[in-house]
């Protein structure tokens, strides 16, 4: 289970830390032009999933290449200006191969990134990368969002619901969360929010201490804020990751899921193709004693 | 000739109640699933109603019902529920069951159309055994072991589209005993596209149309329940030529001959134009999936561990074979002596096929629990003790794989072992039932020789 490694005091939603406000016209030019240098391509912000474009160019979810993604068209940057995890927890709850992955998120927004977000529609997007062993079910997502708890999902990747782990690919989701930034500028906004994600295990491969581990790693996250025009054409968009500081450690979450053990594959075939034997020998046997042939010969009293 | 019509009132009054508290059975049954979804982490509806409703939908939309995951019906099931999702209300009086999710008058229409399944069902079963002549009183509880088995009206009320086959195999069997062979071999062309494992019935459907009991232009006559138990006269069969042109001849009659061509015709039909539509997409989800079906997750069958175990490689061929062959074997020895037992064979053929499959789910038991009833005026099986164990070995034995199953994929223990020795108790009790059912039974051909005088011979119709 991972352990939350608390930097600053948290804070309910929605709580407003009062700041003071930046007036100047030209440090809201300085923001926005390191903003959008720093920001994402403006079609990757005004696609409808921001991993799609990976599984374009690519079959497969790979970490490196998916980093290597992230890391090309949404460069981290250490200006202040821009939004900051402050807080990460992860859990696994419930028992057996359907469990769900909670994460808490805390986040923080300075005050001259607000005034500029406060015109604009916001959504926080996490993106989960799925290890091997388990998958998420895109029907079952679907029905999440149709509830109301998540804005939008996706999964992407490999989507096959019923492979062992071993024949199947990773895949990611890729979550949308409302964010209804408060409007009053100038002060900074600390944000927290806590979603579950209902996972399923896939049958491992074969051990030999029966278990298989599946550990989790941390989830990419990011915020993105489109403008209220009513046309396209004057739409713009802004997407951003949000790093943290300092480095979370956080205990890596681990499930353990049960395998088949590679020393009883020889029993268990033998025994199995013999048992199945025995079974048709059996019917085979008391079939011939019990019929009549096809041909018709006469019915005898029973 | 009052008392007669009177008791006569009495049994219909009878079989209408029977029909009436199955009804209300199933409609307690299904707000009961209603709450079970809302409010426990298992759910009531099957996983497979949710499939097949999404495909509807997306066919409904002009997209390939494949593209749902894991549909893999044929797209007739998706083409007959894409109503559902635009007349709602009456379209749900025909076909079958509810899911959640949806607002309540489109659930409340999706129950009507399994009861009418259901209820189908249980009218063939009453058709078939008044067609042998079966007394009413034997009709009434043959009918009540379909309608109230608890395996039939939950997995029924779970969303389930079995009944719909359960009652075209059934009607398969009424058109061969009226005589209507040729529309028998329609339904049984489109049947086999919509759910493959009636191929297994093939070959008794062939062997049944014997020109020695039924041929064009002579009626053919039903043997009776009431001649169970009486010694017939020995058919002219001895002193039929036996040479193998004469088997030969008898083999490839006019009747069987066109048996084939037209259920072969329509399934070729069916699966030539979805594969016109929907490609090898099609051919694969619908067909070829169910041909090679591996699946390692765990299930009742047998084999499941030992394909989990042997998954990363690839089983060598005599590996195959060797777990084909008693299923194989089985098969052919149930055939060639039970096929002229039409029922009967159904029957035994449907429990061995699901007992030896590769994959084994609890819906696969409807397959044989809709022809039981057909089956039981002829078993001398006693219910005290015989039909008892019979119940309790097989029951038990799933239970206590049930419970094995539990522990793994809810607690997550490592159960695997305990789970297959559960799946080797399953086939023993599977072979100990189809054992003491054979053992029962009185053989009984449903059609008379024809050189066996008689009255009101049946026709063959065209």
């Amino acid at each position: 289970m991972a352990k939350k490694f608390v930097l600053l005091m948290l804070l309910s939603r929605f709580t407003i830390c009062i700041g003071a406000q930046s007036s100047s016209s030209s440090l809201n030019q300085d923001a926005d032009s390191k903003f959008n240098k720093q920001s994402a391509s403006s079609s990757l912000c005004f696609e409808k999933y921001i991993t799609q474009p990976y599984f374009r160019q690519y079959e497969s979810l790979i970490d490196s290449n998916f980093q290597e993604y992230l890391r090309h068209n949404l460069p981290l940057n250490s200006e202040k200006a821009f939004p900051r995890l402050l807080d990460l927890g992860r859990h696994l709850i419930g028992e057996g191969s359907h469990r769900r992955l909670s994460s808490s998120v805390t986040f923080s927004i300075q005050p001259d990134l607000v005034s500029k977000l406060s015109s604009r529609l916001c959504e926080v997007i996490i993106i989960e990368r799925l290890p091997s062993g388990v998958f998420a079910d895109p029907f079952e997502l679907e029905h999440i969002v149709q509830q109301g708890v998540f804005k939008d999902v996706s999964v992407l990747g490999d989507i096959n619901l019923e492979l062992p782990s071993f024949r199947s690919n990773q895949s990611i989701v890729e979550i949308h969360l409302d964010m209804d930034l408060n409007k009053s500028s100038g002060q900074e906004i600390v944000q927290d929010f806590r979603i579950e994600l209902p996972l399923h295990a896939r049958y491992p491969p074969l051990g030999e201490s029966g278990y298989s581990e599946v550990i989790f790693g941390v989830p990419d996250l990011l915020l993105r804020c489109l403008s209220l025009e009513l046309s396209a054409a004057a739409q713009s968009c802004l997407l951003t990751r949000i790093p943290s500081d300092v480095d979370l450690a956080l205990n890596p979450v681990v499930w353990l899921i049960p395998a088949g053990i590679k020393a009883h594959a020889k029993l268990v075939s033998l025994v199995t193709f013999a048992s199945a034997l025995l079974s048709a020998i059996s019917i085979i046997i008391v079939s011939l004693k019990q019929s009549r042939p096809v041909s018709g010969e006469r019915l005898k009293q029973t | 000739m009052v008392f007669f019509c009177s008791m006569q009132k009495t049994m219909m009054i009878t079989f209408r109640s029977v029909l009436l508290f199955s009804t209300i059975l199933r409609v307690l049954l299904i707000l009961y699933g209603d709450w079970q979804d809302s409010h426990m982490e298992v759910r009531y509806t099957d996983v497979d109603y949710l499939v097949f409703s999404d495909a509807a939908a997306l066919m409904s939309s002009g997209d390939s019902p494949f593209k749902r995951t894991t549909y893999r019906y044929s797209p007739l099931l998706a083409f007959l529920l894409i109503p559902n999702a635009v007349l709602h209300r009456s379209w749900g009086k025909f076909l079958f069951s509810a899911s959640e999710g949806h607002n309540f008058l489109w659930w409340s229409s999706q129950w009507q159309c399994l009861y009418f399944a259901d209820l189908l069902v249980g009218y063939l079963i009453r058709t078939i055994l008044k067609l042998r002549g079966v007394p009413d009183n034997v009709c009434i509880y043959s009918v009540i072991a379909w309608l109230f088995n608890p395996f039939t009206f939950t997995i029924g009320t779970r969303g389930n589209c079995e009944p719909i086959v359960c009652a075209v195999i059934l009607w398969i069997i009424t058109c061969i005993m009226r005589g209507k062979v040729y529309q028998a071999a329609i339904w049984y062309g489109f049947i086999v596209h919509f759910r493959i494992y009636p191929i297994i019935y093939a070959l008794p459907l062939v062997l049944v149309l014997d020109p020695r009991y039924l041929q064009s232009g002579q009626k053919a006559v039903l043997m009776k329940w009431s001649s169970r138990q009486v010694e017939l006269p020995q058919s002219s069969d001895a002193t039929e030529p036996r040479t193998f042109c004469a088997v030969l001849v008898r083999m490839l009659s006019g009747t069987r001959i066109l048996f084939g061509l037209i259920s072969g015709g329509i399934f070729l039909g069916c699966t030539g134009l979805f594969y016109y539509l929907y490609g090898m997409e099609f051919l694969h989800e619908a067909l070829l999936y169910h041909l090679t079906r591996a699946d390692p997750r765990h299930n009742f069958s047998i084999y499941f561990y030992h394909i989990y175990l042997n998954y990363e490689r690839e089983l060598s061929i005599m590996e195959k074979l060797v777990s084909f062959l008693p299923q194989f074997a089985v098969q052919l020895v149930l055939i060639f002596c039970f096929a002229l037992d039409l029922p009967f064979c159904f029957l035994a053929q449907t429990v061995a096929f699901v007992a030896f499959n590769k994959v084994i789910t609890a819906q696969y038991f409807v397959w044989f629990f809709c022809l039981l009833p057909v089956v039981m005026p002829w078993s001398k099986m006693k219910l005290k003790w015989q039909g008892l164990s019979c119940m309790l070995c097989w029951m038990g034995t799933q239970l206590h794989w049930l419970l094995w199953g539990y522990l793994l994929e809810f607690k997550g223990k490592n159960v695997f072992l305990q789970l297959w020795i559960g799946s080797l108790l399953f086939l023993a009790a599977n072979t100990f039932v189809l054992v003491a059912i054979i053992r029962h039974h009185r053989y009984c051909p449903i059609f008379q020789p024809l050189n066996f005088v008689s009255k009101g011979r049946l026709k063959v119709n065209r």
